[in-house]
């Protein structure tokens, strides 16, 4: 006798309306897109720790070199004080302190972040892990079913019974059908917590990408700062001073009456200008390339909140007519490749 | 003030000092002693102004971290207790198919206990 009669044509019609309650109604997770966004924060905290660190150590360099701000520090302010132990307090709040603490505290924020970021891609994402894990659990199904449905059989038909029967078309589509069911639920199950989570955490996302975005502002006064106090210790009034004093000799020199020293002395005013223009054209190129990475980083914190918005209203795209068809029709495609698949195994 | 109001100031006086400095040595150039020594002090004040700034910036951007931290931390906290609830729903799946593979096994058992 065989108990399962309905055509597997007609039960897997049933299971794709089943299943298209949950699938159709929505877009699949961008996945590719939770990846990309996982992988931006990350580059985002690497950029970000590098150009601070360099900074920081151009605001050591101007420290080394004379003043900040105007203003020079003593080295009394300058030295370590053990308070206890590991303890340690410096006196002089320096441009280098500021933008190392800076740093660490960013970094912090951006590892925070990133973890975010990685477990959304997790959330999002593994739908391919657990569609195979399911697969797999809808073919030992099939196995099981049909190694139960055997025994029982055997059993009843040892017992003078007329046997049950549980044909391989009918283990097959019930493992079809409890899978995709599952599988459904799971996805349905993702989507509505990334939906939730990500709704709770658009205005971190906002307040931690300002935050991040009045570092970099901050940095890059402070690289100009760093720049301004080096060009104002170099071309200062000494440096006006002996060029009023080359001035003058070059005229003697013209005049054929500079002694050998008055000349020697041209020669190393020219070639100390010479070190300073050098240097200021340095300085210069150093600049405008923190410049640009600081504009860069500013844009990629800015792009941040729009991205992670897009990501969560993603979650929510109704899908046109068209597109919901499309969507039922792969979905019950992808229940005949498996039915498929288990049918053969049998 | 707020941070944002304060790293916009602190951006204009660090541009103003610069403008400064770069006045006194326009003037420097042209002998004119007088009037650079006048902006070099406009660039004193300016780059003492710039500094309490920033020592203020770094103060209250340094107060408002570690709330966002522990946001951040919570939201991922959150992410994970959702994974591994998903994982338990196949885990109980998994348990469940196994279980019927069991139904074999307790056939065989019966029937040796009924011959």
């Amino acid at each position: 006798m065989q108990i399962f009669r309905v055509s597997k044509g007609v039960l897997l019609c049933c299971v794709a309306v089943g299943v298209a309650h949950f699938a159709g109604c929505s877009a699949p997770i961008r996945t590719n897109e939770f990846g990309k966004f996982e992988r931006s924060v990350a580059a985002m905290q690497s950029s970000t720790h590098d150009i601070f660190g360099e900074i920081a150590a151009d605001a050591r360099r101007g420290l080394v070199e004379g003043k900040e701000f105007g203003f020079a520090f003593k080295p009394s302010e300058l030295m370590v004080e053990r308070n206890e132990s590991f303890d340690y307090s410096i006196e002089a709040r320096t441009l280098e302190s500021m933008l190392r603490e800076m740093r660490s505290s960013l970094f912090d924020l951006n590892s925070s972040m990133k973890t975010y970021a990685a477990s959304l891609n997790e959330l999002a994402g593994g739908g391919e892990a657990d569609a195979a894990r399911i697969a797999q659990l809808a073919a030992d199904l099939n196995t099981n079913l049909q190694d139960a449905s055997s025994s029982v059989n055997g059993f009843i038909k040892s017992r003078g019974g007329a046997g049950l029967e549980l044909s391989a078309q009918a283990t097959g589509v019930v493992s079809t059908i409890a899978a995709a069911a599952l599988e459904s639920h799971i996805e349905h199950t993702r989507r509505q917590s990334l939906r939730r989570v990500m709704s709770e955490g658009q205005a971190t996302i906002d307040e931690t990408a300002a935050l991040g975005q009045l570092a970099v502002k901050t940095a890059a006064s402070d690289a100009y700062a760093i720049y301004t106090q080096w060009f104002q210790l170099t071309f200062n009034d000494s440096y006006s001073q002996r060029r009023r004093t080359m001035d003058g000799l070059v005229a003697k020199r013209d005049a054929a009456s500079a002694t050998a020293d008055e000349i020697r002395l041209i020669g190393e005013i020219q070639d100390e200008q010479q070190i300073a223009r050098g240097k200021l054209l340095d300085r210069n190129d150093e600049l405008m390339n923190t410049f640009d990475a600081l504009s860069e980083l500013n844009a990629a914190y800015g792009k941040l909140p729009p991205a992670h918005a897009a990501l969560r209203k993603s979650l929510d795209k109704e899908l046109s007519t068209f597109d919901s068809v499309r969507e039922f029709y792969g979905q019950v495609e992808r229940m005949q490749r498996l039915y498929k698949k288990l049918s053969s195994a049998n | 003030m707020s941070l944002s109001t304060k790293v916009e100031i602190y951006e204009q006086s660090v541009n103003a000092l610069a403008r400064c400095v770069k006045l006194e040595a326009i003037l420097r150039d042209k002998d004119d002693a007088v009037n650079a020594d006048a902006v070099g002090v406009k660039a004193s004040s300016l780059a003492a102004l710039a500094k309490r700034l920033r020592e203020e910036i770094q103060a209250q951007w340094t107060q408002a971290t570690p709330a966002k931290v522990t946001k951040l931390k919570s939201l991922n906290s959150d992410l994970q207790q959702e994974i591994a609830a998903i994982k338990r729903v196949i885990d109980h799946a998994a348990r469940v198919v196994k279980a019927i593979g069991y139904v074999d096994d307790v056939i065989k058992v019966a029937v040796g206990l009924l011959t």
